[in-house]
């Protein structure tokens, strides 16, 4: 009883409260560290994924946003920031303002400065924000939260649903479904209705793949097929990109215009997208 | 994505046969082209369908005398302006009956 007790107080590093004030609190409110310790092939796998650097991987593109509107005299306050971090570091969601204002003085550091040591120094303190095991097993696990109510604290949802002494965990089908990775990687939608080109994956996934009668999800090619895991890898990926696109080439020689005999090359290409959504995509 | 196809002559002269771009291009409400994601309003979809083929061919002439030539085809993606990925690369030699 007292080791459970203890696991819960110790290990579970999901902490419940409303605002953070500094990178340091949220970071170790949202580490995972910890859960490497029981998951450690997965959070190995995670550690190398483009998810375990959203932000710091993306500053080049957030600065723009930022000094966008910074030029045009508009501020960046959480809701301006959040249209970009509701997907890249939705925990920030819970940052005070002056975290907010941190974050994005850390953001034009780290792709801006002409000091190399304070840029990497920034980018250092926002890789400690990304999309982690907190974030997807809790922060948006639920789908149809209308109807199912938002996560539980201290609770990770997952495709198995095992108990263990670590945290409370719940069954749910949604981790497993093309309709969770659809909550980020498409067409964002702010509260106030602005339209955000981020991606259009899932919308080129459900109308021309899904919609046509396609049965892969995204985990399906992006976890499951080689053993992929937590990796989930991409458009970067060599391997994925290669088995995601068949090339086939015809190539013949003749000569042309009578008299002339011009030497000719006649090449036919076909390419062949076997992804479930348009390649590339953004 | 990028799709090349050069031919190189017996004699090492390399053709350009031509090239696609697949892709797509994001643009605001004034059709001007745009990066931002928060910028794009509209794309025009130039990328490859998911699970079609797509058929490309190239045409091109030749230097006169050439016997024959290596055809070598490449599909290169870029993730990122400093970023390349070599996909696929065919080669196929097309020889002239003299």
């Amino acid at each position: 009883m007292w080791l459970i007790l203890f696991l819960f107080l110790v290990i579970v590093p999901l902490e419940a409260r409303a605002e953070y004030d500094t990178i340091d609190e949220i970071a170790q409110a949202y580490a995972v560290e910890t859960c490497g310790e029981c998951h450690d092939k997965i959070h190995g796998e995670w550690l190398a994924s483009a998810h375990a650097h959203s932000v710091a991987n993306s500053v080049g593109i957030l600065r723009t946003f930022i000094e966008e509107r910074l030029q045009n005299g508009k501020e960046v306050d959480r809701s301006q920031l959040m249209r970009c971090m509701e997907c890249h570091a939705p925990h920030l969601a819970h940052a005070s303002e002056s975290l907010i204002r941190e974050v994005v003085r850390l953001v034009l550091a780290a792709a801006g400065g002409r000091d190399e040591t304070a840029r990497e120094e920034a980018k250092r303190s926002l890789d400690r924000l990304n999309i982690n095991c907190i974030v997807c097993h809790n922060i948006v696990a639920i789908l149809e939260k209308d109807l199912h109510g938002p996560p539980e604290q201290e609770v990770y949802y997952g495709p198995a649903g095992k108990a263990s002494p670590a945290h409370g965990t719940e069954r749910t089908t949604a981790l497993g479904s093309y309709l969770f990775c659809g909550q980020c990687h498409r067409v964002h939608t702010p509260p106030d209705g602005e339209i955000i080109f981020c991606s259009s994956l899932y919308e080129s996934y459900q109308d021309a793949y899904r919609g046509q009668g396609g049965a892969e999800t995204c985990q399906d090619c992006h976890i499951r097929k080689g053993q992929r895991g937590h990796r989930m890898p991409g458009g970067s990926d060599p391997d994925l990109l290669r088995e995601g696109i068949d090339l086939a080439v015809e190539a013949v020689g003749v000569k042309l215009q009578p008299g002339k005999w011009v030497p000719t090359a006649f090449v036919n290409v076909h390419l062949t997208n076997k992804a479930g959504h348009r390649t590339p995509d953004g | 994505m990028v799709l090349e196809a050069t031919a190189k002559t017996d004699n090492g002269t390399l053709i350009p046969l031509g090239r696609r771009e697949y892709l797509e291009i994001g643009y605001d409400l004034d059709g001007a082209q745009r990066m931002g994601s928060w910028q794009i309003k509209e794309i025009l979809d130039l990328s490859l369908q998911p699970v079609r083929r797509t058929e490309e061919r190239f045409v091109a002439e030749l230097p006169a005398g050439t016997k024959s030539a290596e055809v070598e085809v490449r599909v290169t993606m870029f993730p990122s302006p400093k970023k390349e990925i070599l996909i696929h690369e065919a080669k196929k030699t097309i020889h002239f009956e003299m």
